[in-house]
């Protein structure tokens, strides 16, 4: 079976003075198909933790079965807020530097993998503040700002769909990525700074974890299983992005023989 | 509802873990639905090839 790959073009020309021109990219090629065990294996963690957070871990007294909502709604918020968007800005600060197109293609899946785990934050929020605090939603600053990133989230994607130069569209959205990821410190920090109905974090302060030993360790599983299907998520996507590159590619291939 | 007893919001709790599952799920569904056509296009994986 044949492997399709692309080498790096050169530039048709360069300009006097002008600077010397980036190294030609390595040849792109197919990724491995088959059996995605590491997307297998998150999904896995994700049914496991499920498991033990509705049949092994205690219902709290206050908040009954809704408090149990806990074990979805923080673990995406922080594998969405502290692993994947930094992620987005690391990948597309290194790209503004190196100008390697696997950067681009790490940083634009995390982003697609960010707002799914971002949707599911604003989808069982509202669902356990209503029965906790009576209401869907309210504006105050954590919830807002969290919206807010979704939609810059989603504008990094439109953005990405928008322009037809590669170059050009890579550069573009790495700018946004990197600027994206500052609203991450105010989110955090929301709690502290304004009035808010959201609780203060029970896991990520200063002080030591104040949750009961079972409910802790639920809560740990649950970072583990979230990171585990976040890394399957990014690298499924990222070969996707390869694929359809090479798809691309070919097509054009096809495209510029007929003309 | 009696004193002491945890209030029966089961609603919400199911309704939050369908709706989280149908997001991952559906998400890994449709990554790994798209992959295995652009590789069908491609040729890599279980397409007839043609000679040549």
């Amino acid at each position: 079976m044949t492997t399709p790959s692309l080498a790096g073009t050169p530039p048709a020309y360069a300009a006097p003075g002008a600077p010397a021109a980036r190294p030609a990219p390595a040849p792109l090629a197919a990724p491995a198909g088959g059996f995605d065990g590491l997307l297998a294996a998150g999904v896995l963690a994700l049914v496991g933790l499920v498991v033990r957070a509705v049949w092994f871990t205690p219902t709290e007294a206050m908040q009954g079965l809704a408090q149990k909502i806990f074990y979805l709604h923080v673990p995406s918020a922080v594998v969405a807020l502290y692993l994947a968007l930094p992620l987005v800005a690391i990948a597309s600060g290194v790209y503004l530097w190196l100008r390697d197109d696997r950067l681009d293609r790490l940083a634009e899946a995390a982003a697609e993998v960010a707002l799914v785990f971002m949707t599911v934050v604003l989808v069982t929020g509202p669902i356990w503040g209503k029965p906790v605090w009576g209401t869907w939603w309210t504006w105050d600053a954590r919830l807002t700002l969290t919206l807010f990133l979704w939609f810059v989230v989603v504008g990094y994607l439109v953005l990405r769909g928008a322009v037809d130069d590669r170059a050009q569209r890579a550069r573009y959205s790495a700018v946004l990525g990197v600027l994206a990821v500052l609203l991450v410190p105010f989110i955090h920090l929301s709690v502290y700074l304004f009035r808010t109905l959201h609780p203060m974090p029970v896991v990520l302060k200063p002080s030591a974890p104040s949750l009961p030993p079972e409910m802790r360790t639920t809560l740990l599983l649950g970072f583990g299983a979230f990171t585990l299907l976040f890394a399957g998520l990014v690298r499924a996507r990222v070969r996707y992005g390869v694929e359809r590159e090479l798809l691309a590619l070919r097509e054009d291939g096809l495209d510029a023989a007929e003309g | 509802m009696p004193p002491g007893m945890p209030p029966d919001n089961a609603v919400y709790f199911h309704a939050a873990y369908v709706l989280a599952a149908l997001v991952y799920l559906g998400y890994a569904a449709l990554l790994v639905r798209r992959r295995a056509r652009a590789r069908r296009a491609l040729g890599l994986d279980g397409a007839p090839r043609t000679p040549g």
